[in-house]
């Protein structure tokens, strides 16, 4: 008898999704990918980080090497909890704040305190897939709300809630992963309403909002209705995703439930990268840094978007995120991006077709996601060059 | 109509779920104005503090951004520990090798693997709350072994249960059990490794602490003795090094890792980089071998204290687990004490404990408590156990 004939149900349908399987082809050297969704590594604050990891054992001692609480190591929590109303947040405090081992962490837990097999969750439709991963372990059913090039349409959202019984609603409002839209004011305010008249749990996952190059930042959704939203967020866009630090904000009554369930499943997020976070925050580093990853990523987003401008053909529309690292481009009916992913390919030119952000199949085989966070202004504006003849070509020979 | 309170239903496996008691001791377990005997954790001072910060600055300045990305397992610290894997008799290749953020997590992934809902998982009658928390956060339904103080886990025991239920799997810590303080005897380990075989069951070996042997041989893994690749050893520095790094690995057949992976990445995507590469210097370094000998001197002394400690006070109404190594000793007192209803006069007296039902599956153990004896300093032991003995003789 195999071992593989030994394990559970749940995990015969998790597989490794097909985007990672793009990853390994685009890390051949030569490749311009578009199709990342890390950090640029020159964002990081490397010498900041050198000087504070010598800090943490002045500044905690031992601490900072000892099991420590699973809410999460103080002197963090402390920081966060001074910060983030900065961010447009509210209640947060030892009694709703929690620290994750990054923010997939968060949406794992979350899945494993609310969700049972069966359970509805209501998502937009392209998400984020990491997120579909999480949950898939715990064996929900999906319910697709439309989206328009704003985001997520509340009213297809108050249908659903009037159809189906939903447990929890996943979002990502704003620079969304794949398309970079961001759901504007009156949307939140509008989901908020219906979050709390349904009773109904939203899992507000943020973590782009911090890198915004044009524009006025959006209030959170959490900031309308504190006691119907989980939010979460992460240090992996603005001081490394290295460190594996998320953090999350929650009632306090599902706090309870989720450090729990931490307990379980990992007793507490390492302390010393959490140490460093503390001191990154409080000793006014971020402040000091952040403007600088902005000043980094922008000209690489402008420089996206004037290069779709000049050469990308007729009938091709694509979204202008003012912040996040991604945009989204969809073509004309009948061009298949994965055709002209593997044409591009060939041209040393690498993106994520679109249609893998969808869980449905057969649904945009027209669109491509392409990230402006990793490469120069001059190599992205090759790649859309690139990619824009060959879709050009792609639609001749189909004419 | 927007200010109701909302109402909060949790996932059936969530309620399953119970607040780790020693979470919530932990406060005091760190608390300098007590005695505690409740924590885990290792003295400040037996932490390589200084080694670890100059390993961390070593590799920042060399990896430079490669330290702080999102990044696939460090193939050193595979390297490092297929070798020493090899050291303690398990034969295995860096491809076996899976990282994890501590032994919790490899519980967690592990019982995510092998555990549906309603099925059936073996472990222990008292044992440290992770291994409940695992196995019964995946909704399984655990039938229990008891533990021998002796010999450990009771093997003959565990044969009754495979041949009676369906057992997907099973959960062991044969060193220096946590709470019992006890290990496996070699036979035993062998024999568990011949049930697996026999019975097609998975076991999880949860190994955190048979480095911290300060008396005879280092006794080989229950992985040693399998054949059959149903035997899953579960590795920690959180025990060797520092457990504040939450770092630890499984030791598994390589057809998995592709499973095993996906499921990972579900959970938290992978362990800090930043961590691994430290820890990987470290190791490198050769700091590892120094470190943990003088670990051992330092538990052995403090081991030998408790034990004359209560020698002195409690040998007349108790009996205990003499530790050969490891962190604990189990201390069992007359039938009608109820170590819960102590704790707080002990807590007012300045001596904190684990009772030991809070290891128990099945509600019993109330008699005892579990002792640690790694933070203490060797001359505040006795103090420690006379006002402990005082609070116990008030109670008969």
């Amino acid at each position: 008898m195999r071992i593989e004939d030994k394990l559970s149900e749940r995990t015969q349908h998790m597989q490794a999704s097909a985007i990672r399987e793009i990853l390994k082809v685009v890390a051949q050297p030569g490749m311009i990918s578009l199709a990342g969704g890390i950090p640029a590594p020159e964002s990081f604050p490397i010498d900041i980080i050198r000087e504070l990891s010598n800090e943490v054992l002045d500044e905690f001692g031992a601490a900072a090497l000892q099991y420590d609480k699973t809410e999460g190591f103080d002197p963090l929590r402390e920081a966060l909890i001074n910060y983030l109303p900065q961010r447009n947040l509210v209640n947060v405090n030892d009694k709703t704040l929690t620290i994750f081992s990054g923010s997939q962490s968060i949406l794992d837990i979350v899945a494993k305190v609310l969700i049972t097999k069966g359970d509805k969750i209501a998502i937009e439709a392209p998400s984020y897939l990491g997120a579909i991963s999480a949950f898939n372990a715990y064996q929900p059913e999906y319910i697709s709300v439309a989206t328009d090039d704003e985001g997520i349409m509340p009213d297809a959202l108050e249908e659903t809630l009037k159809q189906h019984t939903i447990k929890l609603i996943y979002l990502v409002p704003t620079f969304q992963n794949p398309t970079g839209r961001t759901l504007p004011l009156a949307r939140r305010k509008r989901i908020a309403e219906l979050i709390q008249h349904y009773d109904v749990l939203l899992l507000e996952d943020d973590p782009y909002s911090a890198l915004r190059y044009r524009g006025e930042a959006v209030s959170s959704i959490q900031q309308f209705a504190p006691e119907h939203v989980i939010y979460s967020s992460t240090f992996s866009k603005i001081l490394a995703p290295g460190l594996r630090i998320g953090f999350g904000i929650a009632p306090e009554a599902l706090t309870h439930w989720l450090v729990i369930a931490k307990q379980g499943t990992d007793l507490h997020t390492q302390s010393f990268g959490q140490a460093i976070a503390a001191l990154y925050l409080s000793g006014g580093y971020l402040t000091e840094h952040l403007p600088r990853i902005i000043e980094l990523y922008r000209p690489r987003r402008d420089a996206m978007l004037k290069a779709l401008e000049t050469y990308m053909p007729q009938g091709f529309r694509w979204t202008e995120p003012e912040g996040g690292m991604f945009l989204w481009v969809m073509g004309p009916d009948g061009l298949d991006a994965e055709n002209l992913y593997h044409q591009c390919v060939q041209n040393s030119v690498a993106f994520v077709p679109g249609r893998y952000f969808y869980f449905e199949q057969g649904v945009g085989i027209e669109t491509l996601r392409l990230n402006f966070t990793m490469v120069s202004a001059d190599m992205i504006t090759q790649a859309v060059q690139t990619i824009a003849s060959a879709a050009e070509a792609m639609m001749l020979s189909n004419q | 109509m927007l200010t109701n309170r909302p109402t909060y239903q949790v996932s059936r496996r969530a309620s399953y779920l119970e607040r780790s008691v020693l979470r919530g001791l932990l406060k005091h377990a760190v608390d300098p104005s007590l005695i505690s005997l409740a924590g885990g954790l290792p003295a400040d001072e037996d932490l390589p503090t200084e080694q670890l910060n100059q390993c961390m600055n070593i590799v920042l300045k060399r990896d430079g951004a490669a330290a702080l990305q999102y990044s696939p397992a460090y193939a050193a610290l595979h390297e490092w520990i297929a070798d020493y894997m090899l050291r303690r008799n398990i034969a295995c290749s860096p491809e076996n090798i899976f990282i994890t953020n501590g032994n919790q997590q490899g519980l967690s992934i592990l019982s995510r693997l092998f555990l549906d809902e309603g099925k059936t998982a073996v472990i222990e009658e008292a044992v440290f709350t992770g291994t409940q928390q695992g196995t019964k956060g995946v909704g399984a339904n655990v039938v229990t072994i008891p533990t021998d103080l002796a010999h450990g886990a009771d093997v003959h025991h565990l044969e009754t249960v495979l041949e009676q239920h369906d057992v997907k799997l099973m959960a062991l810590i044969p060193d220096f059990h946590n709470p019992l303080g006890v290990s496996m005897t070699e036979n035993n380990r062998r024999r568990v490794a011949e049930l697996a075989a026999r019975y097609h069951v998975p076991v999880l070996e949860d190994d955190a602490y048979s480095q911290l042997r300060f008396t005879g041989r280092i006794l080989p893994p229950i992985r040693a003795f399998d054949t059959s690749g149903y035997v899953f050893y579960l590795g920690s520095f959180s025990k060797m090094l520092a457990p504040g790094l939450r770092l630890g690995f499984m030791v598994i057949p390589e057809s998995l890792q592709p499973k095993i992976t996906v499921i990972r990445e579900s959970i938290d995507l992978e362990t800090s980089t930043l961590m691994q590469r430290t820890v990987a210097e470290f190791l490198h370094r050769g700091y590892l071998e120094p470190h943990i000998e003088k670990l051992r001197q330092s538990l052995k002394i403090r081991a030998e204290a408790l034990m004359t400690a209560l020698d002195k006070h409690l040998s007349d109404i108790a009996t205990w687990t003499v530790p050969e190594g490891g962190l604990f000793t189990w201390c069992v007192l007359p039938e009608n004490v109820d170590t819960w209803q102590l704790f707080d006069e002990a807590l007012d007296a300045g001596v904190v404990y684990i009772p030991g039902g809070a290891f128990s599956v099945n509600g019993g153990h109330k008699n005892t408590m579990r002792l640690n004896f790694s933070r203490v300093a060797p001359e505040t032991f006795d103090e420690g156990i006379k006002r402990l003995s005082a609070v116990i003789r008030k109670a008969l």
